[in-house]
């Protein structure tokens, strides 16, 4: 068979829970719910960092962010590292990328035909983006397999409204909506809410709410644009032949646990919705709830579906075509990912349970029975072995990595200062617990 | 302090249908060419937007990123509008549409043509991602000429479109509901258009408007603000806006 296009389309800072077809009330979604419908949705996606700049970079490298070096926004990557443009470049593919890229340090151009350099407000690009790509696959004549990648930023807007003062928002008509203001989630913090705690966020829970209706409208704008190009897609000549990846780097408070944004590792900011379609090549209408990904394995994925090695220096990351084409295979029971907004930290997902380390403390969650995450066990005795058991997973982890090192005074440091140092530190301390 | 006793910022981002452009507004001057033919007019707007700029204490700033011309004219019995757009977003994108509508209140949508055109920062314009499109609508069908359809169950309307509704009969009594079919490419279904009230704009003359907003899915509240002589002079997104730079 002839190698396949490949679509990879994201969007991003896009909650787990906001597609209609996943049983969402409150939002519409018929693009989203169409790639449900027609594609595998892996139930259990987590991204490698819940950062932009991080979580891309895993993406286009196949590296964990403590092994690629971006570990948060500000802190550019590794000239040496390749991506996954200039990977299938060299394997005959023609590589196009419109919309956010945001791989700090890494001039896009050098990697991709670039397209639509794009913008960072969602309200701006999106839609230029979308058409751009659509332009792109129904103009093409080039006869090589193309790789495009489209990266659309809702609903990334909803840092706007977020920002304490309120941002461009209009939150006084939310009084005027308040019959279609959706709920608070089940674990939003009432006793924060009661406590004021001004000097974080004056927010009314009315507030909240509308905080939460204009984030599902901006789901609902990207929604629109995603269908423009999964549409184009489907009813262009290269249908049967092209593999279409929706995925977003990292989830949003959404006032879950009274929070907005993302960095940290609750689920809310860590997990995310991910779909694959390719009508008569991967299961349509399937919800695969038992198999762990990351977004560290889009790479590998890729990289397996276009016939090219894998992207070197890979340790974590997995190619998700077995999952896909129904093969017997043993797939991790673990996953990892890393945090270094605010304080360096990690956690560690099992089947059923997750902890959420830091350098001093360990959380843990029984995400069966509780999955909103609103119960911390790691005090209970009857964990204790389970939580050990996390901490060796960590362990073997750390063993499989090859950490990025601290860069030559000066050299490679982010607005942040040097955080290298801290999870290095943390890291070997460790590995040094055996 | 109870949680539903706090101020919250509603109060303090008030008026929320100018608060992303209201530092802009301190500068604003209304279009006073009076306007007499709201069925045969060209609107002129600048487009502006909300700047990100953390470091900034609130209120922020704006820019101009474009422009917009939207002519409409009554020939034959049909409603036909010419539309031009020109945005600075990563490059330039330029858009012209030609539109039929229905003679209705709402001018619902029944053909077009949109094309648009996309130049690099460097000046130069990439042929392969020129896009022309078509579509209609016959008793809430629409086809796109991509092979895309939808089926609406309100009358469809654009953005641009439903501006003579609120220029012709918009008033405390309005509510309207319709389909949006942004940049005629974009089902975005039950959306409704209501009176919001009067505003007075701080510019240095000050203005009175009444406000409209529109709701639904796919978009964040919308406020069309007209004058007393029904002009539309500024219309609100979430980050863009529209300033009125002329009426013809």
């Amino acid at each position: 068979m002839d190698k396949p296009n490949i679509v990879f389309l994201h969007v991003d800072q896009m909650h787990h829970d906001v597609i209609a077809a996943y049983g969402n009330p409150h939002v519409y979604t018929p693009n989203m719910d169409r790639l449900v419908r027609e594609g595998t949705s892996f139930m259990s996606s987590y991204c490698s960092m819940p950062q932009c700049c991080p979580s891309r970079a895993c993406w286009y490298t196949g590296r964990m962010s403590k092994e690629h070096g971006v570990m948060a926004n500000p802190y550019p990557i590794d000239p040496n590292i390749p991506d996954l443009g200039q990977w299938l470049r060299e394997c005959g593919y023609d590589c196009a990328y419109t919309g956010k890229w945001h791989v700090t340090g890494r001039d896009l151009t050098g990697s991709f035909d670039v397209l639509h350099r794009g913008h960072g407000m969602g309200e701006l690009q999106d839609s230029d983006v979308a058409r751009t790509a659509v332009a792109y696959i129904q103009n093409r004549e080039d006869d090589r397999p193309f790789f495009l990648s489209v990266g659309f930023l809702n609903p990334h807007d909803c840092c706007f409204p977020a920002m304490p003062h309120g941002g461009p928002a209009k939150y006084g008509l939310g009084a005027k909506l308040k019959d279609k203001l959706p709920p608070l989630p089940g674990n939003f913090d009432y006793d924060y809410a009661k406590g004021g705690r001004p000097n974080v966020r004056n927010w009314s829970l009315q507030d909240w709410q509308y905080y939460i209706y204009v984030y599902h409208r901006m789901v609902e704008m990207v929604d629109c644009e995603i269908g423009r190009v999964y549409d184009t897609l489907r009813r262009s000549h290269y249908a049967d032949n092209t593999l279409f990846i929706f995925a977003s780097d990292h989830g949003d408070g959404l006032a879950y646990h009274s929070k907005t944004s993302k960095g940290f590792m609750e689920e809310e900011a860590y997990k995310v919705p991910t779909i694959v379609c390719w009508p008569g090549r991967v299961p349509q209408g399937v919800q695969d709830t038992g198999n762990m990904v990351s977004g560290v394995d889009i790479a590998a994925t890729i990289c397996d579906y276009a016939g090219a090695p894998p992207l070197p220096k890979t340790t974590i990351a997995r190619s998700w075509r077995p999952l896909l084409e129904g093969e017997e295979v043993d797939w991790r029971e673990y996953l990892v990912g890393e945090t270094s907004v605010g304080r360096v930290a990690v956690a560690v997902r099992t089947d059923r349970y997750k902890s959420i380390m830091n350098t001093e403390t360990t959380r843990f969650y029984d995400m069966q029975d509780d999955p909103l995450e609103t119960r911390d066990l790691s005090d209970e005795p009857a964990y204790a072995d389970l939580i050990r058991q996390h901490r060796d997973h960590f362990r073997e982890y750390l063993n499989r990595i090859e950490v990025f090192p601290e860069p030559e005074e000066g050299r490679n440091q982010g607005k942040r200062g040097n955080l290298y140092r801290e999870y290095i530190e943390w890291y070997e301390s460790v590995k040094r617990e055996v | 302090m109870t949680a539903s006793s706090q101020p919250g910022i509603e109060q303090v981002t008030d008026p929320y249908a100018v608060r992303a452009i209201r530092e802009y507004l301190k500068d604003f001057s209304p279009v006073d060419r009076d306007a007499t033919d709201f069925e045969n007019f060209t609107l002129t707007f600048r487009i502006v937007n909300w700047v990100f700029a953390p470091n900034v204490p609130a209120p922020d700033p704006t820019s101009e990123m474009g422009s917009l011309i939207i002519q409409r004219r009554v020939r034959n019995g049909e409603i036909e509008y010419q539309i031009e757009q020109q945005t600075e977003v990563g490059g330039t994108n330029h858009l012209e549409a030609q539109i039929l509508c229905e003679d209705n209140e709402l001018d619902t949508l029944k053909s077009w043509n949109i094309k648009t055109r996309y130049m690099l920062p460097s000046g130069k314009e990439d042929e392969r991602l020129v896009l022309a499109e078509s579509g209609t609508n016959r008793e809430g069908t629409i086809r796109l000429g991509s092979g895309q359809s939808f089926q609406a169950e309100n009358p469809v309307v654009s953005q641009w479109t439903v501006l003579h509704h609120l220029m012709t009969r918009g008033n405390e009594h309005t509510h309207s509901s319709f389909e949006l079919l942004q940049d005629l490419s974009l089902f975005k279904p039950n959306q409704t258009l209501m009176y919001d009230g009067p505003l007075r704009i701080d510019n240095k003359d000050g203005l009175n408007v009444g406000t409209f907003v529109q709701i639904g899915s796919g978009i964040q509240p919308i406020h069309y603000l007209l004058d007393d002589q029904m002009r539309p002079q500024i219309v609100t997104f979430s980050i863009l806006a529209w300033i009125l730079k002329d009426i013809t």
